[in-house]
């Protein structure tokens, strides 16, 4: 009789355990108040920004920087194997540009259009007094 | 004389019941008769009296005179209600003017141990068959009905014994079964329980997952036409500007194995025999001769940054 109180007792344990790892919370169960509190934050923020100028009209003034300063400003595309660290891979719309002359005025040409417009730098290299950057212009 | 009176039904605390011959000790028992059975009444007391017996056939013969009444020996109740005196070698209970019945201690021994009773006899005519003992010499017993209580148990057949034993024996089992079921209803219960919280709190949660998939999607959607911080690179700017005026025939490491550019490093060399060591001149870079006897320079402040 202790023995058939005793069966019923483990099964009874078993079953609870077994119920209870098939009631395990998601490892990210305590963290997901956090991840949406800052998600919500961060769409807030992002949400306050001013959305890009166009594209299209950041490239012409981009262009038009290069051409008053008498740097070359040619359409450059990046291989597609290139490291994505040194190529831009985000998600906003893109045209590449390689800019071309001597260091001085490249250096202050790419200054300028940053200044201007939304733009990230890449590699250069500077060979025989010539300088050659590649740029990326960001817009909508 | 006690009232007490054998094989009739008489009352004791308000109960009808019937009170009959017993035997203590096996010694009364091996005595008698072939076709005799004899019941344990009561099992061998604490304090070593010997076991108490009762003939089965007088019991029967009782159940069906008198069915419905409680059967109970003579020193079953005697014993139960402390009123054998014992401490002579007889203790006598008086059924009659010549007839009675005794308990008989070992000869010699300390009679007033129970453990020392040696069997329970009865007597006619104030004789005793088997001993030579003055009757008056033994302890007497005297009781008034009203003043006894009855012992635990009544006696019993064997069959009603056996009848009793499977009944208890059943009960055993329900009250078993009874606290397996208990067993699984608790657990049911703690189960379902967590179960419901369990499913509150993956419904919650599920709710923040979608909320967090949304919330992503539209940070990603957002992140389609905005830029959290407008790439600037003006203080890297300056000072390869600087760099290119001290020196305006620098160059860029030709070897292609660790190209220049904004998110990587700026490493510059100067023409062989430059003659100024350009890092006293402007902070933010290091520089190191080689032997071409050009510097080699290194912006330290401009590591590269990915965008």
């Amino acid at each position: 009789m202790i023995l058939a109180i005793l069966v019923a007792l483990v099964i009874a344990l078993k079953l609870s355990m077994n119920l209870a790892q098939s009631r395990t919370l998601p490892a990210d169960y305590d963290t997901v108040d956090e991840m949406l509190a800052s998600l919500q934050t961060e769409v807030q923020v992002i949400s306050r920004l001013d959305v890009l100028p166009k594209l299209e009209q950041s490239w012409r003034t981009a262009s038009s920087i290069a051409g008053i300063a008498g740097v070359g400003y040619t359409n450059f595309e990046a291989a597609a194997d290139a490291d994505v660290n040194r190529r831009y891979s985000g998600p906003l719309k893109h045209w590449n540009a390689q800019l071309e002359g001597s260091p001085r005025p490249v250096i202050a040409v790419a200054k300028a259009i940053q200044a201007r417009v939304p733009a990230f730098l890449y590699d250069y290299a500077i060979s025989g007094g010539v300088m050659k950057l590649n740029i990326t212009v960001v817009g909508n | 004389m006690s009232d007490l009176q054998l094989g009739i039904p008489i009352e004791i605390e308000g109960k009808e019941v019937i009170i009959v011959r017993d035997f203590v000790g096996t010694k009364a028992i091996t005595v008698s008769g072939e076709n005799e059975v004899f019941t344990v009444l009561e099992p061998r007391g604490e304090d070593g009296r010997p076991p108490i017996y009762v003939n089965e056939l007088e019991l029967e013969h009782f159940r069906e005179n008198f069915p419905g009444a409680d059967v109970y020996g003579l020193w079953q109740i005697l014993f139960a209600n402390d009123q054998v005196p014992l401490g002579r070698q007889l203790s006598v209970f008086r059924t009659g003017a010549m007839t009675g019945q005794y308990i008989q201690m070992e000869a010699g021994s300390d009679y007033s141990n129970p453990g020392n009773i040696l069997q329970s006899s009865e007597f006619l005519a104030n004789f005793l068959t088997d001993l030579e003992y003055n009757l008056d010499d033994a302890a007497q017993i005297e009781v008034r009905t009203r003043e006894l209580r009855l012992p635990a148990t009544p006696a019993y057949t064997r069959a009603e014994m056996a009848e009793r034993h499977r009944h208890a024996e059943r009960n055993k089992w329900y009250v078993v079964g009874a606290i397996c079921l208990a067993i699984a209803a608790i657990t049911t219960v703690y189960n379902y329980t967590l179960f419901s919280f369990y499913k509150m709190n993956m419904a919650e949660y599920g709710a923040k997952k979608v909320q967090v998939v949304e919330l992503s999607a539209r940070a990603e959607a957002l992140l389609r036409e905005r830029l959290e911080d407008i790439p600037d690179d003006s203080a890297v700017l300056t000072l390869i500007d600087k760099i290119a005026a001290y020196e305006p025939q620098i160059s860029t490491p030709a070897d292609g194995t660790s190209p220049n550019g904004f998110t990587a490093s700026h490493v510059f060399f100067t023409r062989a025999n430059y003659p100024l060591d350009l890092s006293t001149k402007i902070q933010g870079i290091s520089s190191e001769l080689t032997p071409s006897l050009a510097y080699k320079l290194t912006l330290t402040g401009g590591e590269g940054v990915t965008y």
